[in-house]
């Protein structure tokens, strides 16, 4: 009983150790769970609070610093992980190719710094689409990704999680885990913390991105500013100067940031100086958003010298309102312009000239017509006083004729004088019918010594044309000469020449037609090149010039295509007056009446 | 040669110079008759046979030359003083029938002169 005892003690104690043993081996295995769950716990606190504090850390970050801070980061969390490699990869902004920047853990190769897409065009594919990329090992990767496969044992991956980047819908590139030196698994937890990273980064790269946007084209705006070679200003929609280049010119305190660039006209217009107060309803009509732009010449004196300015002022698209303001000195150019229509001026008096010298017989004949009334008249009055009882009333009737005579006589001479004086060219709303009535009237005689009629087709109420009187002058008796001298060869009864008027859609035309020869068409535009002439006499100069003042006035005058004889068409364009309610007609004017 | 009150016919298209030829060939008791036209006057030939002819040259419609012409075709012979505004017209070879070329304006005693010429020389109907 006694062994039996101790036996059963023995194995009671066996058992009880074996117990305990249990027991420990439960309880060391609970310890070991929980120390595994705390340290996972304490890891996935630690990886939040990491992630947390990289967030924090790209918050202010400026644009040049996103790269290095990227790098620091992945390598905070690539030795959190354990892996050899953390790496971002993001195309290029200039060349477009992928960039790999990253982390790579001592000791440990760095991948390539360059990627192309041919070389994981699985991958490439997965995260375009917005899926991640995890393999622990190799042989996880399926068939259709050989490709991707080969690359990554070419550059020593052995497991690798991919994320896509994703901002707004837009693929910014991917940030990828991997290690080379054994094989590791990606767990869906792990997955989920990490993606929150790639937000991260996302959002980082999308507002580098945007900065770099916003920079570039802060840039070249100033650079386009800053190279133009007048005045440029930015208002806004008080006026004040938001922005200013220098344009090449010393700074004047007047036009720097800060300063109501409207306080500055107003004081001008305020002082009487001309064009301010037009300059200043003009840029508060683009502010005020009334005017869709507003350009002005304004000519600025200073001591002796005078400089022309030309403002252009465009309302500045956005919420705020403002305008840019444009200043370019075309004094040069004006100077150009003033000079080439003084020629244009001089050459035009020199063309009269010439037309007078071909219509001296005319002007002879003109004027003739009335001194013979005079003389004649004043014969017969002389003759009635020696005969005999003067007849008063007769006496008086032949002294106003007199001087309705001498009238006449002066006003000829009145016209020939306006036509020969050096005069400064008027541009004036003008009645083109009358206009061409007054230069039929100049060239009656004309018409008679070459046994011509002229023929009139004004059409009424045409509205005023903006032309200079002179000049307009010249340029119908410039195309009547030219007509008349055309039809020299045309028996006299032939001799035709018509002038019609008519509305236009591009303001008012005038016609002149001849009954000569006509043109052929290689003659059309020749006639009016200098010096060109068919005729004998003539410089060839009455076309050209004719050309020249219509352009100046700003109309056009063409040789037209007609059925027999040449036509010479211009139109001018209509001043902003009403029709002239003169009785015009359509009468026609035989030249001799 | 005929001496007396003498008919004249005045075809020019300037209103004053008619007008006023006719008040001075009045005043030295001529009648005088006026035309506007070379065509009015040669419409009024049968009516009127004036002694003498004062034609202006340059006109619309028949000039002075066509009038002539016309009355040359008609053989109608008549004295003709030719006036003109356009002195170079004087050196012209004179139309049949043509007694001077007057240059406007003229003197009173140049024009009776030359119409008493004119009618001297004329041969008698």
């Amino acid at each position: 009983v006694q062994s039996l005892l101790a036996v059963l003690g023995a194995v009671g104690v066996v058992a009880l150790s074996l117990l305990e043993a249990l027991l420990i081996a439960v309880l060391v295995r609970q310890w070991r769970r929980r120390r595994r769950a705390e340290r996972s716990l304490t890891e996935r606190l630690r990886l939040e609070e990491l992630l947390a504090e990289l967030n924090g850390r790209f918050v202010g970050l400026t644009a040049a610093d996103v790269h290095a801070e990227s790098v620091r980061s992945l390598g905070e969390v690539g030795e959190f992980l354990a892996v050899d490699r953390a790496t971002l990869v993001a195309p290029d902004e200039y060349s477009g190719v992928f960039r790999v920047r990253g982390w790579a853990r001592p000791g440990v190769k760095p991948g390539p710094a360059v990627v192309s897409l041919r070389q994981f065009p699985w991958t490439a594919a997965r995260l375009r689409r917005g899926e991640i990329v995890r393999f622990s090992r190799l042989d996880e990767l399926p068939a259709e990704a050989a490709t991707d496969r080969r690359t990554y044992a070419t550059v020593g991956v052995r497991s690798l999680l991919g994320i896509p980047l994703v901002a707004d819908d837009v693929m910014m590139g991917s940030i990828s885990f991997s290690t080379v030196r054994g094989e590791r698994a990606w767990p869906d937890e792990l997955v989920h913390r990490l993606r929150l990273l790639a937000e991260v980064f996302a959002s980082v790269l999308a507002r580098r991105r945007a900065d770099e946007a916003l920079r570039q084209s802060r840039a070249f705006s100033v650079a386009i500013v800053d190279s133009l070679p007048g005045r440029v200003m930015v208002l806004d929609r008080t006026g004040v100067i938001i922005a200013v280049n220098d344009g090449g010119e010393a700074a004047t305190p007047h036009l720097a940031v800060g300063v109501n660039y409207l306080e500055r006209w107003r004081r001008c217009a305020a002082g009487g100086e001309r064009g301010a107060a037009e300059m200043l309803r003009g840029v508060t009509a683009v502010l005020e958003g009334t005017t869709a732009q507003f350009t002005f010449e304004y000519q600025r004196r200073r001591e002796d010298e005078a400089r022309w300015l030309e403002f252009r002022v465009h309302p500045l698209r956005t919420e705020a309102g403002g305008a840019v303001i444009s200043r370019i000195d075309v004094t040069d150019r004006k100077h150009g312009e003033l000079e080439a229509r003084r020629m244009r001026d001089e050459l035009a008096r020199v063309g009269r000239l010439v037309t007078m010298g071909q219509l001296t017989a005319a002007l002879a004949h003109e004027v003739k017509q009335p001194l013979t009334g005079i003389l004649t008249n004043a014969q017969a009055g002389r003759r009635l006083l020696t005969a005999g009882p003067p007849d008063l009333v007769e006496l008086r009737a032949i002294l106003d004729d007199i001087v309705r005579d001498d009238q006449r006589a002066a006003d000829v001479i009145d016209r020939l004088r306006a036509m020969l004086k050096r005069h400064e060219p008027e541009v004036v709303a003008l009645d083109v019918n009358r206009l061409i009535r007054d230069v039929v009237r100049f060239l009656h005689s004309d018409a008679v010594i070459r046994s011509a009629t002229i023929g009139l087709d004004l059409t009424p109420d045409l509205p005023g044309i903006r032309a200079d009187v002179v000049q307009l002058q010249q340029v119908v008796v410039n195309l009547m000469l030219n007509g008349l001298d055309a039809m020299r060869g045309v028996p006299a009864e032939r001799r035709r020449l018509l002038i019609r008027t008519e509305r236009a859609c591009d303001g008012v035309r005038v016609a002149v037609q001849d009954s000569g020869p006509g043109l052929d068409p290689a003659s059309r535009e020749r006639v009016f090149e200098p010096f060109y002439t068919t005729k004998a006499e003539g410089m060839g100069l009455g076309l050209p010039i004719a050309r020249t003042l219509v352009e100046a006035a700003g109309g056009r005058l063409w040789a037209a295509d007609d059925e027999g004889g040449a036509t010479f068409v211009f139109t001018l364009p209509v001043a902003e007056t009403g029709p002239f309610p003169a009785g015009a007609s359509r009468e026609p004017v035989p030249a001799g009446r | 040669m005929r001496k007396g009150r003498l008919l004249i016919a005045v075809v020019d298209d300037e209103e004053s110079v008619r007008k006023s030829l006719r008040r001075l060939l009045s005043a030295f008791r001529h009648d005088a008759v006026t035309f506007a036209s070379g065509q009015e006057f040669l419409d009024a030939l049968p009516a009127h046979r004036p002694d003498c002819l004062i034609l202006d040259l340059q006109m619309p419609g028949l000039s002075g030359v066509d009038v002539q012409r016309h009355l040359a075709d008609r053989c109608v012979r008549m004295p003709t003083i030719v006036i003109t505004a356009d002195d170079e017209t004087r050196g012209r070879v004179p139309w049949p029938g043509t007694v001077a070329y007057l240059c406007k304006p003229f003197e009173d005693h140049v024009l009776l002169a030359t119409i008493e010429r004119a009618v001297e020389e004329a041969p008698v109907p």
